[in-house]
């Protein structure tokens, strides 16, 4: 058997495939003995998912050599839909018959069978920025801020001085402004290298949110008109990193 | 016109928006000949200024152009050159074809048929020396670049797209895969909906991309091998073979693996060597010498050129400006790859 792994709650790997469906709709798995990783760009190039689950995370963990495990995160997400909350799950790479089985195992043990994608490619590589800003905040604060800013526009400003985190919208002529003071229980850690302020779209940055908010704090990282960099936990070392690239001024 | 890969392909539909801010290499005759194919009146007279000379593709390109404008899209239009000495058997054709349905039309008008009158008078639109021009012209005026490519404007385009000068090519030709690009939006310089043939219907029509690489890997074949599908099937420089149609194509090349092998086991003949039609595909003429610049639409010189010299309503126009200068102090989206 070349990978098999093992989560006692099967939720949890709902979640991470959500967060990687929030993006595509097809992902590479790619798994060697110490760890499982998905890298992937969304169509449009705008936005990357990167997610590193390391042997540790998993209940049991077992991967000969390196294997790359293409699937269809639709059908993934189906199949996850079907599974209870005391499921435990299983999920073992059938090279033979080019498949992936996911075992719930409940009262009942099912056993679905997903065929492997032949997806090419290259993985995509990871922006290099500078970041002047790392805000760690409660996701909650976040999402409310973004379900505000929505009210109002398709895209929110997002700025950092050595006070607190900003995130503004506006449409023609109403707007709002939500800030997330330092010292504020809502705001973790801050560091502000230099103030700095971007414009990201609501459109990927809500779902993102969204799917973040399956853990109680999010990282945030960003620069003037650069990227957003943000990144959660799953169980302790799993990490899940969204980046999102600004809009920015006509030039 | 063009290679028909139809059924081959795989299409996603995408909105305008995802465009934004991405360089969009334009199929520029394949634009200008839509817009006089579609942009007349019901009973298929073209628009015209007062002096009677036809102003349908200047509408087009103008009113398309903003709206790409308006959507952050950096559209640059590239336009043909020289054909390919193996086309000019398809040119003739063509302008056979048009000027047939151009008596026909007239008959049907005479006869007071306007549905078919209508018919026939896309079927005989044509472009000519002073459309081009007139284009430019006006490209420059908008403030978008425009290239001129030495031979077919699809090579060019796709060789700028391969070169990541642009980020797809736009055209409702297929024949940009087999000239390498990655990516193909097809139905962008279309309007929103398109009449159906024949009937007072219409659908709605949205762009969609093509990406050359997943049209590959679904079939499992090579780009040399999709030339070749193409080329069995009939390009604008040969004719394929009869009775092959896109299955027949496909499964040929998947089981010879090249031309030569398909042309030597099936006896097909060609009435050119397949090696200079695959030569126009694989090594076409192109040229680096193009510079992408996008600046604000010059109003004055829009207004003389539109307004003045051919009757538009200076009213709309300048409220379609407006819209334009209105979105260039919007942001536009980034990608992503270019913080790598």
């Amino acid at each position: 058997m070349p990978f098999r792994a093992k989560f006692s709650d099967a939720r949890t790997w709902k979640r991470i495939v959500d967060a990687i469906s929030v993006l595509v709709d097809e992902a590479i798995f790619r798994a060697n003995e110490n760890s499982m990783r998905v890298r992937a760009m969304d169509p449009s190039h705008v936005a990357m998912v990167d997610i590193y689950l390391p042997a540790g995370i998993f209940d049991e963990y077992a991967c000969s050599g390196e294997v790359a495990i293409g699937l269809n995160l639709d059908e993934m997400g189906k199949v996850m839909r079907r599974a209870g909350t005391n499921d435990e799950l299983e999920l073992v790479l059938d090279e033979a018959a080019s498949s992936l089985r996911v075992h719930l195992k409940g009262a009942t043990t099912r056993t679905f069978r997903l065929s492997l994608l032949d997806i090419g490619g290259e993985e995509p590589p990871t922006p290099s920025i500078k970041f002047n800003v790392e805000a760690k905040m409660l996701s909650d604060a976040l999402v409310q801020a973004l379900k505000d800013a929505e009210l109002f526009s398709d895209h929110v400003r997002v700025s950092a001085t050595p006070d607190g985190v900003q995130i503004a919208a506006s449409g023609d002529t109403s707007g709002v402004e939500v800030k997330i003071d330092k010292g504020s229980e809502a705001l973790l850690e801050l560091s502000v290298a230099e103030s700095s302020r971007a414009i990201y779209a609501l459109s990927y940055l809500s779902d993102m949110i969204k799917a973040a908010s399956v853990s109680e704090t999010i990282t945030l990282s960003f620069s003037t008109d650069m990227p957003l960099k943000l990144e959660f936990r799953v169980l302790g070392e799993g990490k899940v990193t969204y980046w999102l690239a600004p809009r920015i001024e006509a030039e | 016109m063009g290679v028909n890969l139809r059924e081959l392909v795989v299409a996603r539909q995408i909105s305008i928006g995802e465009l934004s801010g991405k360089v969009v290499a334009i199929d520029a005759m394949n634009a200008i000949y839509q817009f006089l194919a579609t942009i007349r009146q019901p009973d298929g007279t073209s628009l015209m200024d007062r002096m009677g000379r036809v102003t349908s593709h200047l509408s087009g390109l103008f009113y398309r152009t903003i709206n790409f404008l308006e959507d952050g899209l950096k559209p640059v239009y590239v336009f043909d050159g020289k054909p390919p000495a193996l086309k000019m058997r398809t040119v003739n054709e063509r302008r056979r074809l048009r000027e047939e349905a151009k008596e026909k039309w007239e008959e049907a008008l005479a006869r007071g048929e306007i549905e078919e009158a209508r018919k026939y008078a896309q079927a005989a639109s044509f472009i000519t020396d002073e459309m081009i021009s007139e284009s430019k012209e006006l490209l420059e005026a908008l403030g978008v670049p425009y290239v001129q490519a030495p031979s077919e404007g699809e090579a060019q385009a796709a060789y700028m797209a391969k070169r990541g000068d642009a980020w797809c090519t736009a055209s409702q030709d297929y024949d940009s895969l087999l000239f390498n690009a990655p990516r193909l939006v097809r139905n962008l310089t279309i309007s929103g909906r398109r009449k159906l043939p024949g009937k007072k219907e219409y659908v709605k029509v949205e762009p969609e991309l093509i990406s050359l690489e997943e049209v590959l890997r679904v079939h499992g074949i090579t780009r040399e091998q999709l030339v070749a599908i193409g080329i069995l099937l009939g390009t604008d420089y040969n004719d394929g073979v009869k009775g092959v149609g896109v299955r027949t194509a496909l499964k040929l090349i998947k089981e010879h693996e090249t031309l030569r092998e398909i042309i030597k086991v099936k006896s097909y003949t060609f009435e050119v060597p397949v090696e200079e039609i695959e030569r126009i595909f694989l090594e076409p003429e192109v040229t680096d010498n193009y510079i992408l610049k996008w600046s604000p639409p010059k109003r004055e010189k829009i207004f003389k050129i539109l307004c003045d010299e051919h009757d538009f309503s200076q009213e709309r126009v300048s409220k379609a400006l407006d819209k334009v200068e209105a979105a260039r102090k919007e942001t536009a989206q980034t990608s992503i790859e270019r913080f790598f």
